[in-house]
Parts: structure tokens; sequence; C-alpha cells
């Protein structure tokens, strides 16, 4: 039934999706991007692909940091004009996707003026994809008071939402007569990773219920998948890198943490959670989750993570193949019709996308050897689809 | 126009230092297409990638330029025109002359740009100024004049001034920081708030904090002066600094202006800044084209196509280039036995373009083949006015095509001469069928004579002189028959003109074999099916008949075909030569169907054996001397094939001699079935000429009963005054507009696809001409 009125409000905006879909790089252009042997070369590569225009006022010489902005920018441009095409769920769906972005950056800011770094170097390194007017307050941070960052800054705005959650359960989680000391304590122990683990998780679960509860069926199928494998790789993201943490000492620590941690959505929860909650090696994780096919498969390649001091960038790590088989899960969203599976992926492949130019763009910097096995190290969205 | 012209290979070789020279003479000529050595090059891994881009910078400079120099508003008249007339640019220069050019641009843009730079800058100070001067003003008159004399150190204040649209923001902010505890005042200003908050004095944290917010949201701040006397002091000051700025952005406007009058100089009748765009665009295209070559050392290889009749201009050329510059070695030119089909070209003028445009739509003309466009002339507007038939329309369509030519209508300007046409073909159509606006006109005086009986009586000798008697107007059982056969008949004559250019093409390209096995069965089988009942339509127009032994067409071609040439009821006209006649057009249409399928597959089947036969000697004996030169020349054979079939929409790259044999059979069939089929489905389908012929005159009668007539009978002038414009509204938007859209469709699928599959592969490759 939604696959014949789906036109009605959201046909242009997905029209223009698939129109985007267009822009991927191929794989012989990654081919001819790993041949430039300089930044300007690599410049005036991408001046010919889709990325010109974002481009075309910059030095030759441009930093990878400038590159990786300008790259978003594009990418949040073409977001906008998306969402200033939509109407009614689908702008919401769209808000929803910008709000991880928001998180990214609210963290990366609290984090960056902890580090006391300049306030207008972290604002020009934003995500624009997440900017929101707010933003700018967020200098207002003293300290270590998250409570009053969040009364006086994030309280209207997007994300406002979970960081209350998230400071109503970190109190929570403390001993009955808990002071005021405690919690300050509590916050200065903090560290910004965790805020955005359980920030993205809450964000997550919410975004789940809605796209169970507002969106029409064929959207739901092509979603909900994607989100559990998502909520399932954050689990066992959390999982594998509490592994031997020397932060967590105790078992029972690790345990809290990991259950703060890990959504409560996706295809492990709540069936197997027992069992990774109190996995402490890689074989009693992948014991786990063997209910699982797929990821059993994916987790018999991933190197023990007690062994972290031997990887080296030939090492195959975790989130390598996580994203892999991430990018084929969204690169199929693009097969069905009239799902909001699309914008999501459009998202996650072009951010995949510009991880590969950046990273080509480090390793181009650096001038590494040609047979350095970093050059293998990119996942191409859509290059699984002529095998 | 008829057949596309004929080209010429040429290999040029010059050395670099003159291929700058060449190629900007080559360009001013306009005649020929370089050809690109390799596509698959991108664009960076080519020789001249950095000129492109040094011409796209200073481009997109220039651009900048303007764009700056059109947001002053100092100087109105900077616009950049759109037609750069090539002709006026200057043609003897060298390629040094770009280096020069790149200096002059970049050091005027990067002077306007300083200049435009100081200018923003001193107008960013003024704004400043301006805004500290508000403040002061309003402090004064919301603080009052006491606030100065004697302050209250119990309250603290900030002040400044900040975008409007974040005044909310600003406001929570503040609430939420102080909790409750500060007063904000807002006022606003030139798109701009200045705000003046107080707040109780109660320590530094809570100072600290609302410093931070105004830093992070205000666009300047400032502090409050002590007492009064301060106060007047620096509004002084202010003042003064105010005119000193105010004076120097005078200063730097008549330096921008004087500078983009400079730019808008007119030297040899165009401006400045117009000769450096195109001299740029230009040099880009050159080098460009320049990257199409291939690049051997100090040696550029590159291949061009030029029409044959031009080629001798070529050299001269060439000569030109030597004689100017006589110290860079000259370049070597040679012509080639062209490997590729060669590129599709016609010298096409204003009327004829738009007559291509049609036929291109559907497919470029293979080389050398007959070009449909030039029958499509004639016969595209007058199918199109046998569907739009109608004097009045018609007239409208001709006149508006007429207006077209004189004065020009942007979207239809380019299909004039389509309209005056379209409209002249159905004005006449009009004519023939004695239909304006669905009354039939009586002008000539009718030659039948209605007195009182049922039916009216026509004098022997009276023949009314153009067009149908207007007697026939309202019998659509008349129009009927006569559009019908009328259209069978049009049938017949196109689509035999186009079986007989499939013939000349045959002959064009001198396959005696062709003509014979294909275009013969095809036109015998069209002229013995179609063509004969053609020959019944007119034969019965012609002969006068009596009612009862009137034969009908119909039944004779049925039974025809079904019981071999033999006659039931009246014959046309003796039995017995009709029947005789018949079945010998039976037998011609029988054979003609093996005929045309068969002859191309038994050709092919001999072909496939010899060449198995050739693999199989090459496979067991040893290979002597004839076969090594038989065998090369197959290769080639082979890779003019595969070239082929790689311009062609079919891939068939490595095909084995077996497939391809079947390959063949199949084609063959499919081609012999569907010529077979088409004759008949075909005709059927230009009935659409009767259809939309009917269509056409029965909406103009309708509209016209059901709107005008009432009143006209009536005699009442009012109403139909009333009801005409409603009547010409409608007949414009669904006559003038939908119906011309309908027969304009119609005609050009009559066009693409009854005409042109009997001869036309249209797989050609257009020719690109390179011209600067």
């Amino acid at each position: 039934m939604d696959l014949c009125v789906f036109g009605v409000d959201d046909g242009y905006a997905e029209a223009i999706i698939r129109g985007l879909r267009a822009s991927f790089l191929t794989e012989a252009q990654y081919q001819q991007m790993k041949n430039c042997a300089s930044i300007p070369e690599l410049k005036s590569f991408l001046e010919e692909t889709d990325y010109q225009n974002c481009l075309q006022a910059d030095n030759p010489q441009i930093p990878t940091s400038i590159l990786r902005q300008r790259l978003k920018k594009k990418l949040a441009d073409e977001f906008e004009y998306i969402e200033a095409q939509s109407t009614g769920t689908l702008t919401k769906y769209l808000f929803h996707l910008r709000c991880r972005f928001m998180i990214d950056n609210v963290v990366n800011m609290i984090e960056g003026l902890k580090n006391k770094i300049d306030i207008e170097i972290l604002l020009s390194n934003i995500d624009p994809l997440g900017w929101f007017p707010e933003i700018k307050n967020i200098k207002v941070l003293e300290g270590d008071d998250y409570s009053s960052l969040y009364r006086d800054v994030l309280i209207d705005t997007p994300i406002g939402v979970y960081f209350m959650k998230f400071l109503e359960e970190s109190i929570e989680n403390l001993h009955e007569n808990r002071t005021l000391n405690d919690i300050q304590n509590l916050f200065r122990e903090m560290k910004p990773e965790y805020i955005r683990t359980s920030l993205k998780k809450m964000w997550l679960e919410d975004f789940y219920l809605f796209c169970e509860q507002e969106l029409m069926p064929t959207s739901q199928e092509v979603l909900l998948e994607l989100l559990k494998f998502e909520a399932d790789f954050k689990t066992i993201q959390v999982i594998y890198n509490s592994i031997g943490n020397r932060d967590l000492n105790t078992a029972a620590k690790i345990i809290t943490t990991r259950k703060q941690l890990c959504p409560t959505i996706g295809n492990l929860y709540p069936d197997c959670e027992k069992m990774y909650l109190q996995a402490m090696t890689l074989d009693t994780l992948r014991e786990a989750v063997k209910g699982c096919d797929n990821y059993r498969d994916l987790l018999k390649d991933a190197p023990d993570p007690l062994k972290r001091e031997e990887f080296n960038v030939q090492t195959k790590t975790l989130d390598d193949i996580m994203y892999d088989d991430e990018c084929r899960r969204y690169a199929l969203a693009f097969d069905g019709q009239g799902s909001y599976g699309v914008f999501y992926s459009y998202l996650k492949l072009k951010e995949q996308e510009i991880r590969n130019i950046i990273w080509l763009a480090e390793m181009i910097s650096r001038k590494l050897a040609k047979n350095h096995p970093g050059w293998k190290k990119i996942i191409i969205p859509f290059s699984h689809l002529g095998k | 126009m008829l057949r596309s012209q004929e080209m010429s290979l040429f290999q040029l070789i010059m050395p670099r230092e003159s291929a700058w020279a060449v190629m900007d003479q080559l360009g001013y000529m306009g005649k020929v297409e370089i050809i690109d050595h390799d596509p698959s090059i991108p664009l960076i891994a080519r020789p001249f990638a950095n000129y492109i881009k040094r011409c796209d910078d200073l481009l997109n400079k220039l651009n900048l330029l303007i764009e700056t120099a059109q947001k002053l508003t100092i100087v109105k008249q900077f616009q950049i025109s759109n037609k750069t007339n090539n002709k006026m640019c200057p043609k003897i220069h060298t390629h040094q002359y770009l280096d020069t050019l790149e200096d002059q641009i970049n050091a005027k843009v990067n002077s306007f740009l300083e200049l435009n730079r100081n200018h923003e800058q001193l107008l960013e100070q003024q704004g400043i100024i301006l805004d500290q001067l508000d403040i002061l003003q309003e402090c004064r008159i919301y603080l009052g004049d006491d606030f100065f004399v004697s302050r209250d150190s119990k309250f603290d204040y900030f002040i400044g001034t900040m975008k409007q649209e974040e005044i909310y923001q600003f406001q929570r902010m503040i609430f939420r920081v102080t909790k409750g505890n500060a007063y904000v005042h807002i006022k606003l200003q030139n798109q701009k708030a200045i705000y003046i908050v107080m707040y109780p004095d109660q320590g530094v944290i809570l100072k600290k904090k609302l410093q931070k917010v105004q830093e992070s949201m205000s666009l300047n701040r400032f502090t409050l002066p002590i007492n009064l006397k301060e106060f007047d002091k620096i509004q002084n000051d202010l003042t003064v600094k105010l005119k000193e700025i105010k004076q120097l952005i005078e200063l730097t406007n008549i330096q921008l202006n004087s500078f983009i009058q400079e730019l808008l100089k007119q030297t040899e009748g165009i401006r400045l800044i117009d000769h450096y765009n195109m001299y740029i665009s230009k040099e880009k295209q050159l080098y460009i084209q320049l990257n199409k070559l291939k690049m051997q050392g100090n040696l550029f290889l590159g291949e061009l196509w030029i029409p044959k009749k031009d080629s001798a201009q070529l050299n001269e050329v060439l000569l030109i280039v030597k004689e100017r510059n006589r110290d860079i070695p000259g370049c070597q030119i040679s012509q080639k036995v062209p490997q590729t089909i060669p590129p599709t070209y016609f010298l096409l003028n204003e009327f004829t373009s738009v007559f291509q445009q049609i036929v291109n739509t559907y497919g470029i003309a293979r080389y050398r083949e007959i070009n449909p466009a030039i029958f499509t002339i004639i016969t595209f507007p007058f199918l199109f006015g046998i569907m739009f038939g109608d004097i009045g329309h018609g007239f409208c369509l001709l006149i508006f095509g007429i207006y077209n030519i004189f004065y020009k209508l942007e979207p239809f300007y380019e299909l004039r001469y389509l309209i005056v046409l379209m409209g002249f073909f159905s004005f006449y159509c009009g004519w023939i069928y004695n239909d304006f606006v669905s009354l039939s006109l009586n002008l000539f005086g009718s030659c039948y004579v209605v007195d009182g009986q049922l039916t009216p009586i026509k004098p022997q000798d009276c023949t009314y002189p153009f067009g149908l008697d207007p007697i026939w107007g309202d019998n659509l059982e008349f129009d009927d028959s006569f559009k019908m056969k009328l259209s069978v008949i049009i049938a017949y004559f196109h689509m035999c003109l186009g079986i007989c250019l499939s013939g000349c093409n045959f002959l064009n390209k001198k396959d005696t074999y062709g003509f014979c096995c294909k275009f013969l069965p095809q036109i015998l089988f069209l002229t013995s099916t179609i063509g004969y009942m053609d020959f019944l339509i007119i034969f019965k127009w012609v002969v006068q008949f009596s009612p009862q032994n009137a034969p009908s067409i119909i039944n004779t071609m049925i039974t025809m075909v079904l019981s071999f040439g033999s006659v039931e009821g009246p014959p046309m006209w003796n039995v017995n030569s009709q029947e005789l006649i018949q079945s010998i057009l039976i037998i011609i249409a029988v054979v003609s169907i093996p005929w045309m399928w068969f002859s191309h597959i038994i050709k092919g089947y001999q072909v496939y054996q010899r060449r198995s036969n050739v693999k199989i000697q090459n496979s067991t004996s040893s290979i002597e001397g004839s076969q090594v030169i038989e065998l090369q020349l197959q290769s080639i054979q082979d890779e003019t094939q595969q070239e082929k079939s790689l311009l062609s929409t079919h891939d068939h790259n490595d095909l084995s001699p077996d497939e391809e044999f079947t390959e063949l059979v199949v084609h063959e069939t499919i081609e012999t079935i569907e010529f077979v089929l088409g004759v008949i489905s075909n005709t059927a389908s230009y009935l659409r000429l009767w259809a939309l012929s009917l269509a056409h005159s029965q909406l103009a009668d309708v509209f016209y009963s059901l709107i005008l007539s009432s009143p006209m009978t009536e005699g009442s002038i009012i109403g139909a005054l009333l009801r005409y414009p409603i009547w010409a509204l409608v007949s414009f938007g669904v006559l003038m507009c939908m119906d011309t859209m309908e027969c304009f469709l119609h005609s050009l699928r009559l066009h693409w696809v009854e005409f042109q599959n009997k001869f036309y592969k249209g797989d050609g490759v257009e020719f690109h001409v390179y011209s600067l």
C-alpha cells in the first residue's frame, strides 16, 4: 500500500538521492587517486569528479583537515537541500539523522574545551551536518559541570533530551547517599568517549523507536534491519573494546559499564545479553554471538583484543571488518524502491567515501611506498556490486 | 545534404614548438575534428592538463572580479556581454601571450581584490563606529543622564550589538545563566539589535560566565563611560573618526571606479574584460584539443577528420603557419586510409537544420548513407497537413510561422520554417477537404442541385474546380471513405520511397547482391500487395460503376489472397484477365519472401564454410606463405569488424564463426518476418492520417455546433458575441495547441518508424567540428 502513495510526498526527495547516488567514486577512480603523487595532484583529480565546486577556491596544497571540512560541507549542503525538499515524516526522519552528528559535535567541543583548545579552532572543525545555533555557546562550560551545561545551553537543542537522560542515568548509578562532591567527582572522571557512546546509544534507541512507530512498512523493513545491525555492531564494539581494558579493573564494573553502553535493541538483545555481558575473552564473545551466523563469521577474523600491543597497520581490525560489512548492507538499501533507507544509507556511504579520500590523502601526504599495506585499507561503497 | 560529406583522414606530425600555432590556425579554419587517441585517459594524465587548469583558474578569477564588481553599487553598467564574437579576437598571437595575459589578469584581480578588501574593511569600521554611537545614544536615552552622574555599584552592565535573529536565544541564555536575575533591554536598529544587560554584581563566577555568553553571541562589545564628561568626549572622538573614515571610503570608491572603467575601456571595438574572457576561453578550447594528440618524445602525433572538399585548405593553413613563424620547425601532414568509420557531417543552414534535428533525434546517419532529412522537409509537413487539414487553423499556423520568421519569438524561433511549412500544408489540405473550421465553403458554386428531392442531382459536365464539392460537407461517410483511401495511397508511396532509398544505398555501396536480394523482392512484395490495392482504389474512382455492379475492394483483396487470385462477385474489368493478373501478383509476392529471406543466409553459409576450411588447414598443415598473408588479412578484417561492432549498438566482439552464422540466420529471419508483417501493419498504421484528420474535423464541428451555432441560427448577435470568446479560446487550446502537438507526434512516428525503418540505419557518429 505505502508504495502507491510514497511518491506523493517523498518521491522527489528520493529521486534526488538516487541522482546523487551517481556521484560515488568508482573503483577505477580510487585506483587513479592512489596513483596521485602529491596533494595538489589529488586535489586536481577530485576537481574532475563531483567534488569539483567545493574545492575550486582552495589553495592546491590543501591540508587534510580543510579537505575533510570541504568534503563534509558538500555533503551537508546536499543533505540540507534534500531536507528543504521534504515534508512531514520525512523531515522528522531526516532531522533524526542529523542528531547523530550533533552528538558528535557536542562531545568534540566538550573534549576540546577540556584540553584547552581554542574555541575558534573547535568551531571551525565542527561537522557541518550537525551544526545548530547553540553550539557556539558550549564554551560556557566551566570545568566538568555537565549539568549546568545542560541547563544553560543544551536544554533547547534537539539533543537535550538525550543529554538529560544521560545525566539522570549517571547520577542514579551512584550509591544511595550521594553528595554533591560525588557527582562532581563522577563528572571529572568521565571520559568524553564514554559520553559519546552513551549518547549515541540513546539516540539509536530513540531513532529505532521512531522508525518503528512512524514510518511506513516498506521503510521499516529496510531501516529496522539496518539499525538492528548497527546496534549489534555497537554492542560488539563495546564488549570487544572493554576486554582487557585497564580502566575497568573489576568484573562488576565491567558489567555495569557494558550494560550502560550496550543498546537495548538489535538481534543480540535480549537473547544473548547475559552471555555477552560476561564475556571476558574473544572466544567467549564469539561463543556469545554464535546464535547469529553473520556475527560469528565476522568475529572469526577479528584479532584478539588482549594482544592489542601487537596491532599494526596491516592488521584488519574489528572496525574494518564491521565497516566492510556495513557498507555492503547500506549499498543494498538502494535496491528497494520507496523506502527511507536510501537517505540513511546515502549519508553513511558518503561518510565512508570521505573517510576513504581523507585516508588516501594522508597516505599521499606522508609519501608512503605504493606497496604499503595501508593503501588497501579503504572500503569502496558499491564495490561489491560488480562481483 | 542527401549524403553526408566525404571525409578524409589525415595524420598530423608536428614538433612541440609549432603545435600551438598549428592548432590555433586549425581552430580558426573550423573545418576539422581532432580524434582523441585514447578517450580513456583522464584529464590529469594528459600533457596540457595544467594549461587547462590555468585557464580555468583565470576564468574563475575573472568571474570573481565581475561578481564583486557587480555587487558594488558604484558601477551599474558593468555587464559582461554574452555574445562573444570570435572574429573580433586578435588572431596573431603566440602562446606566450597567455603568460602575459595571466600576469596582467593576476595583477589586476589581486589589486582589485585588495582595493575591495580595503573598502570592505573601511565599511566595517564605519559600521562599528556607527554602532558605538547608536549605543551611546541609546544608553543615554534609556538609562538617563542621572545614571552617568551617580552610578549604583550594586549593578553591573554590559552593552553591545548582535544579530537580530539571535535575540531570543540570547535572552534565554542570559535568563538561564543568571537564573532570572538580569534585565535585558533590546532595541532593533539597522538590521542589528542593541542590547543592554543589567545584572546584580554577585561575584566573579557569574560575571565570567556572562562574559562568555556575550563573547559567543555578540558582534561588538563596548564598555560604558564612567561619567558624563567622558561620555561626551567619547562621542566627539567617534564623530571625528567617522568623518575621517567616510573620506577614506570616498577615496577608495573613486579608485575602484577608475579601475573598473579601465577594464571597460574599448580597444579595437572590444572591451578589455571581454577580450580577456574570450581569449582565455579560446585558449582553453585549444588546449583541450591539443590534449587529444599523442605525444611521442618531442613530437605530437594526431589524426584528424576533414571534409574531402576542404582538404586542400589544410595545406594552405599549414603554409600560413610556416610563413608566419619562420623560426620554428614546420609540421608534416599525410593522408591516411581510415580504419574506423568516418563521422557523419552534413552542411546545414537555418532552413534545413530543424529537419536534420528531427532525423538526428532518431539516430545519426551512418557515414554516406542517404539522409532522410532532405525528404522530411516536404513529407513531414505534408503528412502533418493531411492530419491537421483545415483552412482556418492552417492559416493561423501559417501566419504564426511567418510572424516568427520576421520577429523572434523565443521557444518557436528555431522551428519557424517547420511551422511555416506545416501551416502551409494544412492550409492546402484544408482547401482539398473544403473544411473551414468545420464549415464547407461554397466559393465556386456547388455542382449539385437540390430541388426538393432526396438525392441531389449532379449535371454530367460539371466539376467543382478545387477540393471537395461543398455538398459533401456534412457527409461523414463520404469523408471517411475518401480520407481512408487517401491514407492507404500515401502509405504505399511513402513506404515505396523508403524502399527505393534502401536500393540507392545498396547501389552506392556497390552491393549488387544486396540490391538484387533485398531491394528487389521488397519492392515487388509491397507493390504486388498494397500497390495492387491502391491500383484498385484509383481504378474504382476513375471508372463509373452502376450501384449493383460495383465491385468491393475489400472482398477482392481477401478472395485474391485466400483463393489464389480468383474473383468473386462483380469484376473490376474482365474476369479472366483480372484473375490472371491477380494470380501472377500472388506468385510474385510468395516468391519474394524466401528470396529476401534466404539469399543472405546462403551467402553467409558459403563464407562460413570457407573460413572453417581455412582454420582446419591452418591447424593441420604448416603455414605457407600465402596463408600467412591471408591470415594477416583476416586479422585486419577482424579488427575492423570489431571496431565496427563497437560503434554499432550490438556488442558481439568475440564471436566464433559458428556463432556468427547463427546470429546471421536469426537476424535475417527476424528482418524478413518484420518486413512482411510490416507491410501490412505499417499500411494500417498510416490509417492514423485518416483518424487524426477525422478527429480534427469532428472536434472543430463539435465546438462550433455546441458553442456558436445556436445563437447564430437564432440570430442573436449579442449571444454570438458573448459566446465567441469561449469558442475562440477552446479552439485555440484544444485544436491549435493540443491537436498541433498530436499531429506533430504522429507525423514524427510515421517518419521514424514506418518510413525510416525501410532504409535508415542511423548508427553513425556525429562530426564535431573544432572551431575557435
